[in-house]
């Protein structure tokens, strides 16, 4: 037992201090936050823009169009966050255009923008800038000429302008998971994130640590290490004490992603991450803990399986095919997961999360999508144990006979007879 | 004693004296008709080899007869097929922890590149039982003792494979163990490294340890061991110690010294005009050696020396060197592998 011990640590050690971890471990949710963070940044500094409005439509249009530009936006379902400064000419176009370009080009005003006198008839407004590429910019002043617009043609047709905002207001979907449980509150859009994130970080950790472990027990075997190693080690201890070393080193990453994502939030809460975000976060401790459990037992499944392949390979290449065939289970869930979410109770859902080899990824996306009857989630989880055993069971004795033999690849015969050599 | 131990350098410590009356009665290594096929190929066929305690010993042959085979058996790398091994009195294929009081260097080195050389040295020793602390210390006295101690923090892929090899046996000795096995140990060394190789079994030797080593470098087994075991095509050639060995096979092979003023040339050229007298002769100087043709003796070689009037300055029967003894019993292998290297 010793000695699985300092295997263990020796394996732990040569995992956590390599950069590849400490990056991984570090940037990966750097740069997953940065794609949410950066452009919300972005979009707030810039959020200022000067235009020139020239109106040569009727006058209530251009205040109608101003008002709903700078509009209060708390109860909008655009999200869009620029003020606009809006200097009002009067007098047409011509009359201003030339000085109107000067100042873009000088950098005084960012653009202008032309309601036409015609502007019933054609439908369009005349926006010219120095950058017209924002497409916020450009939804904003579509979204403010519509309704100045369509408040003019109602004003037409007899209906009061101030009805308008009531008579457009869009319907908003209110989803929401029936559960047992009434303090557990979520939306779709939040199950989605929380599954999403369940079956990447199962899937992440399981293929970069399992395959790493792959490659330790290759580079054990072709550089004779374990030639020395089983003169003081037993392989079944050896192989426990590598695979317990990878499981820790995937045990830490993933709470160290956790801990980042959950400080994180708290540092940026306020107003910085859409609500679906936080509320992911709000799991019911009894979900969490099946969730960890799904993540260990299939890691440690994935494991034994990989350092048996490894054991089983004399090279790179060979290396190299096989893994592809050990990542394919994992893949497998991953392929299905919108139909596990949109129909969690299916056949197809059901099954894969009931075989051990894709139950650690097809599970939390099922329990994040509807609320199962407990049963099956412990069966789920005892099918995961049992398979976890026996995967342990067969991958120790191929790995026993795997890490001393050379020589070519073992064929499904060799392999059965490695299996039951006592 | 107590003196000459003192002056010696430091290595391993002195505390330990295997040798014992009672475990004298048990060999260090005893391999009992043990056979070994992969597949059509027999690697090791009926072999017999009993390793008393406190010796060095050689085990010879030339490539492909075997040797690697063997200590990989007796390491319970691989399962043999037939016979029984027996280390330090005990089956070592029945996970009885015998294997972790052995030293065990492999033909081919296993070592983690990624790791720091003091490091890799200090698990290794940890796995066969010793403190952390203890195996850190002794370490770095042997780092010290190899020409290493500058390396201690180094990654050990960044090491020369001589380098690599002087730590790898480092990590076979640190843990003071009763029987050393090294597979082809100088394989790969320089002279001046192998020479501190040489003097470090010989230590062991003189605390009481056995070791065990297999080699085709005749010229180092015949200066360190006490015994040899010639083995080929998997079977044993002979065995036996060196002194035996030599005394039994000296053969018809005689050394005559002339004196300064008798004529080399003459007298070889009389003796090989003598009828039936010798199979082959060569002169170098003042001194021929020559094998006497089968039914020719001494006398018949003494008298055509007379015949020839030379002046004799001694006369002796020539022992034959151990690479004589290997080229005649693992002759055609031997040749063989030398036009393959």
């Amino acid at each position: 037992m010793n000695e699985m011990w300092i295997i263990f640590r020796r394996e732990f050690k040569a995992r956590v201090a390599t950069k590849a971890f400490i990056i991984g471990t570090l940037l990966f949710p750097l740069i997953i936050g940065s794609f949410i963070v950066v452009p919300i940044l972005v979009g707030g500094r810039a959020s200022e823009r000067t235009f020139a409005l020239i109106n040569e439509a009727p006058a209530g249009m251009a205040d109608r169009f101003v008002e709903t530009l700078n509009r209060d936006r708390k109860n909008d379902s655009r999200t869009g966050t620029t003020h606009y400064r809006i200097e009002r000419l009067t007098g047409a176009l011509a009359t201003h255009e030339a000085e109107l370009n000067r100042r873009v080009l000088a950098k005084q005003i960012d653009g202008y923008v032309v309601l036409p006198a015609d502007i019933l008839a054609t439908n369009e407004i005349v926006y010219r800038a120095r950058n017209i590429s924002s497409m916020a910019v450009n939804g904003d002043l579509q979204f403010a000429a519509n309704r100045a617009v369509q408040a003019e043609r109602l004003g037409e047709a007899g209906i009061a302008p101030d009805k308008l905002t009531e008579i457009i207001k869009p319907v908003q979907v209110n989803s929401g998971p029936v559960t047992k449980d009434s303090a557990h509150k979520g939306s779709a859009t939040s199950s989605f994130f929380m599954a999403y994130g369940i079956a990447f970080l199962v899937y992440f950790t399981t293929i970069t640590q399992g395959i790493g472990l792959l490659r330790s027990v290759l580079e054990e075997k072709t550089n004779r290490i374990s030639e020395v190693m089983v003169s003081s080690v037993r392989p079944g201890y050896l192989m426990a004490g590598k695979i317990i070393g990878a499981g820790s080193a995937a045990i830490l990453q993933v709470f160290t992603w956790i801990a980042i994502l959950v400080i994180g939030v708290i540092i940026l809460s306020q107003g910085f991450f859409p609500p679906e975000v936080i509320n992911a976060l709000n799991v019911a401790p009894l979900d969490m803990l099946a969730f960890f459990l799904f993540f260990l037992l299939g890691f440690f499944l994935y494991a034994a399986m990989y350092a048996a392949m490894g054991s089983m390979v004399n090279s790179e290449q060979e290396a190299q095919s096989i893994q592809s065939l050990g990542i394919l289970p994992l893949i497998l869930p991953m392929m299905f997961m919108v139909k596990i979410i949109n129909d969690p109770l299916g056949p197809t859902a059901t099954w894969l999360s009931m075989i051990p080899f894709t139950a650690p990824i097809a599970m939390p996306l099922r329990m994040a999508s509807e609320t199962l009857p407990a049963s099956q989630i412990v069966g789920s989880l005892a099918l995961l144990a049992l398979g976890m055993v026996a995967v342990i069971w067969v991958a120790g004795r191929i790995y026993r006979i795997g890490i001393l033999s050379t020589g070519k690849k073992p064929n499904l015969a060799e392999l059965m007879k490695w299996i039951k050599a006592s | 004693m107590q003196e000459q131990l003192s002056e010696r350098p430091k290595g391993f410590s002195r505390h330990r004296n295997f040798r014992s009356d009672r475990q004298l009665m048990i060999h260090a290594l005893n391999i009992d008709k043990v056979s070994k096929r992969f597949d059509a190929h027999v690697a090791v066929d009926d072999l017999s080899i009993a390793i008393p305690r406190g010796v060095i010993y050689g085990i010879l042959g030339p490539n492909g007869a075997g040797k690697t085979t063997t200590i990989r058996m007796v390491m319970n790398i691989i399962a043999r097929d037939a016979g029984n091994i027996s280390v330090l009195g005990k089956d070592p294929a029945a996970g009885n922890g015998v294997l972790r009081s052995i030293g065990y260097l492999p033909e081919e080195r296993g070592l983690y590149k990624k790791m720091k050389v003091l490091d890799v040295i200090v698990f290794f020793a940890q796995l066969k039982g010793m403190r952390e602390s203890t195996a850190r210390t002794s370490a770095l006295a042997w780092l010290d003792k190899m020409g290493l101690a500058g390396w201690a923090q180094t990654k050990v892929e960044t090491l020369s494979k001589g380098m690599q090899q002087k730590v790898q046996f480092i990590a076979t000795v640190l843990h003071e163990p009763e029987l050393l096995i090294l597979d082809e140990p100088t394989s790969g060394l320089d002279p001046v490294n192998q020479e501190v190789l040489r003097q470090t079994i010989l230590d062991a030797k003189q605390q009481g340890r056995t070791v065990i080593f297999s080699t085709h470098n005749m010229e180092q087994a015949e200066q360190m061991c006490d015994s040899v075991c010639i083995i080929a095509g998997g079977k044993k050639v002979l065995d036996g110690e060196l002194k035996d060995l030599r005394r039994k096979h000296a053969g018809q092979r005689y050394g005559i010294e002339l004196e300064p003023d008798a004529n080399a040339e003459l007298v070889a050229a009389s003796l090989q005009r003598t009828p039936n007298l010798l199979h082959s002769l060569q002169r170098t100087d003042q001194r021929i050696e020559f094998d006497l043709a089968a039914g020719a003796s001494t006398r018949d070689a003494l008298k055509a020396l007379a015949e020839a009037d030379a002046h004799i300055a001694s006369f002796i029967h020539l022992q034959p060197s151990l690479r004589d003894i290997f080229v005649r019993y693992a002759g055609g292998a031997a040749i063989a592998e030398r036009h393959t290297a």
